[in-house]
């Protein structure tokens, strides 16, 4: 922390400094991994067009990244010139006075509102409507899963097929129980479906258009709904359908690696990670269908926000334009990374009809544009990381300890009243 | 003869009064920055409601009422004082072992056996939890693998089942297995460390006692219990306080393992991690600050009642 506020008074003093030596602006914008690489890939093309601008892109994880942006809000420490943040953060971020409402001038960024798919534009607006997060991209969700498993396991494989099979959850639990096998012959199944049965209730959780809260700011998580979903999670555990592995420890990246686990639902952001690092090995196995049960669903998704502190608001705003209104950085940034536009026009291309190798030729990039158009998007409130927390634990005490899924939530809805204070 | 030269009264005082606060400042200006400061304002914090990003709001005791009501802290500190229970008298009792046995001349190679026992506590928190993570992996964890052959045995199922568990075991997604596999981690890591503060204590015992003991016929038990373990006391007070106050502090070791939630019904929930996750996470600083308090409170009386415990037969 200390270096780094060191290195913020280290970019201030040269800001101040090449400002005045050679009447260039330089401007830093605070990201995080893919989107870091996906705007430091257009970096050329805006200096290009804006010779007086200079942009530097500092990077930290997506967690270390945001607490060092809350630290630094504390602490009266700089912020860089644009903050990229995450719309699990954003309702905190909204809440707070420190960032420029972009409906005023000299932003005025009302003009854009039409682009913008609707729910992202309502997510960053605070409760008395000012702009204060300019939407950047969404992560339309769907199911990924491993044809060549599928047909191993003696079942139909084609997405057009599978989508069939997903008609609904209980076919989904169906298929669980036909994927888990035993292929060694030791008498133990060695393989799954699902690492982990949580996942169900992370992404039904994520296609509703409801959120944590009520429109009275009054915690609804355990609504009927969800308790749905923790049920389904804890018929596919306690049958033993699923590998009993955490998301995204190591255990779980190699279970995904070696085919222990066939199935997983995340946002179409998944599809750069599985090529990248956790499973490159697998390409062409992979294919991609809706999720099940009609449902559609957004996993992540950022904003681009310009602290009123800054001293290049306006460079700032001409970045924040570049990337978040114009329909060929969109296009790029999908293209390098798969971070989905937020801007409607965008998501009409002809890139879009692309067959992409990594899931065997299928058109993976329509069913994300299906996805997204239908994909709620569910209100934010400044007590969502709390309240996801509560929920996190009511489906370990469920899947790991045998609790009851109404009275889990029902205690995790009292402790989310409790907190929000 | 070198005559003395009379000093100016005003380089006297300079010398006399002044420099020294002078030579000791750097110590204190940086203490009253780093230490000082961050310790009241915390103080000074834990009276208002803080989510960093809006001005701070005077609460008075509000966050103290709060805590002292919240089942999740009391679950935090049920939590590492019994994690501290599990993980502290096994050390001791190793250490204490471990040491006496490496003073006694009864191994060679005492210098080689030192050094490793000492390495867990050189070597980074971070790593040994991974790697710890690795071992007690649910699917490709060490301990499950080392298990596999007994899994079709009838007694080992049995044995599983009176456990309440089931194979493969889930060692940190269980909420009676998350805090003995925290505890052998932590003792890996500690034992080590006390160790060596043991062996201080006994090389500083003259040789000359225990010869003469020798001589009037006490076995290495009678030297262990009745001389060894009498004359470290004063070590022991030392060692036993700093593994109360670490325990009270216990947070890497979870926090990298089970990420700040504290795993299933949050067994592995350690105070400071509660408040690390209600400050950074729930961005609620004031409650934050207000249980580091309590915390501090309860490790004053913790380590006055060990002190008052090691000190009593004096």
């Amino acid at each position: 922390m200390k270096k780094l506020s060191v290195f913020f008074v280290v970019v201030a003093l040269a800001i101040v400094l090449t400002g005045t030596a050679f009447a260039k602006t330089k401007i830093t914008v605070g990201a995080f991994p893919d989107a870091d690489r996906a705007m430091e890939l257009l970096l050329p093309q805006f200096h290009a067009e804006y010779p007086d601008i200079e942009v530097e892109i500092i990077s930290l994880g997506i967690d270390d990244h945001h607490t060092s942006i809350v630290n630094s809000i504390a602490a009266g420490a700089p912020l860089p010139d644009v903050v990229m943040v995450e719309v699990g953060w954003i309702a905190r971020i909204t809440s707070s006075a420190g960032f420029e409402d972009l409906l005023q001038p000299p932003y005025n960024a009302g003009q854009y509102k039409d682009m913008i798919i609707p729910f992202k534009w309502t997510q960053g607006l605070t409760t008395d409507g000012r702009l204060v997060a300019m939407p950047k991209d969404i992560a339309p969700a769907t199911v990924f899963y491993r044809k060549d498993i599928f047909e191993a396991a003696g079942l139909p494989s084609e997405p057009e097929e599978v989508q069939k099979l997903f008609s609904s959850w209980e076919g989904f639990v169906d298929v669980a129980r036909q994927l888990k096998r035993d292929t060694d012959g030791d008498g133990h199944p060695d393989h799954w479906m699902l690492a982990d049965a949580g996942e169900i209730v992370g992404i039904m959780r994520r296609a509703d258009s409801a959120g944590f809260f009520d429109e009275n700011g009054e915690p609804i998580i355990n609504r009927p709904y969800l308790v749905r979903a923790l049920t389904i999670a804890k018929q596919i555990r306690d049958e033993g359908l699923d590998a009993k592995i955490g998301a995204w420890s190591t255990e779980w990246t190699e279970a995904i690696a070696r085919g222990t686990t066939a199935v997983l639902m995340h946002g179409a952001w998944m599809g750069g990670h599985l090529q990248g690092w956790i499973a490159p090995d697998t390409a062409g196995l992979w294919r991609a269908v809706h999720l099940p049960e009609n449902m559609f669903a957004n996993d992540g998704g950022s904003f681009l926000c310009i602290p009123s502190d800054g001293k290049n608001k306006e460079a700032a705003w001409e970045f924040v334009k570049f990337i978040t209104t114009r329909k060929e950085s969109q296009l790029h940034m999908f293209q390098s990374s798969n971070i989905f536009p937020a801007i409607l026009a965008a998501q009409e291309d002809p890139i879009y009809d692309e067959e992409v190798a990594f899931f065997g030729g299928q058109q993976v990039y329509r069913l994300w544009i299906e996805a997204a158009r239908q994909a709620p998007g569910a209100p934010v409130n400044r007590f969502d990381a709390v309240a996801q927390e509560m929920l996190d634990q009511a489906v370990a005490e469920v899947l790991q300890e045998g609790a009851d899924p109404q009275t889990a939530l029902d205690n995790a809805n009292e402790q989310v009243r409790r907190r929000a204070r | 003869m070198m005559k003395e030269k009379a000093v100016p009264a005003s380089r006297h005082f300079w010398r006399r009064r002044v420099a020294p606060y002078v030579f000791i400042s750097p110590f204190f200006i940086l203490f009253f920055i780093f230490g000082l400061f961050p310790i009241l304002f915390s103080l000074w914090l834990s009276f208002h409601r803080w989510d960093v990003i809006s001005p701070m709001e005077w609460v008075g005791l509000e966050n103290y009422m709060y805590l002292l009501k919240d089942d999740w802290f009391w679950q935090s500190i049920s939590n590492t004082i019994k994690l501290g229970l599990m993980s502290s008298i096994p050390q001791h009792i190793l250490a204490l072992i471990l040491a006496f046995i490496l003073n006694s001349q009864l191994v060679k190679f005492s210098k080689v056996y030192r050094t490793a026992y000492f390495m867990p506590y050189i070597t980074s928190t971070v790593a040994v939890a991974l790697v710890f993570q690795i071992i007690f992996g649910t699917r490709y964890g060490v301990m499950n693998y080392l298990l596999t052959p007994l899994r079709d045995y009838n007694w080992f199922q049995q044995l599983l089942t009176w456990l309440d568990l089931t194979f493969p075991i889930e060692w940190l997604g269980r909420v009676h297995t998350i805090k003995p596999t925290l505890a052998m981690l932590t003792i890996w890591r500690w034992t080590g460390w006390n160790m060596v503060l043991y062996l201080a204590g006994l090389q500083s015992i003259p040789h000359e006692i225990y010869e003469s003991a020798k001589v009037d016929g006490a076995s290495n038990w009678d030297l262990f219990w009745r001389i060894s373990l009498p004359l470290l006391r004063p070590m022991m007070t030392f060692a036993v306080t700093m593994s109360v106050i670490g325990s009270m502090q216990a947070f890497d070791e979870p926090m990298v393992i089970l990420g700040t939630g504290g795993g299933v019904g949050r067994a592995g929930k350690t105070t400071v991690l509660y408040l690390y996750q209600t400050s950074f996470e729930w961005m609620d600083f004031g409650t934050g600050a207000a249980m580091s308090y309590l915390l501090f409170f309860l490790i004053i009386v913790f380590s006055v009642i060990n002190f008052r415990f090691f000190r009593r037969e004096r």
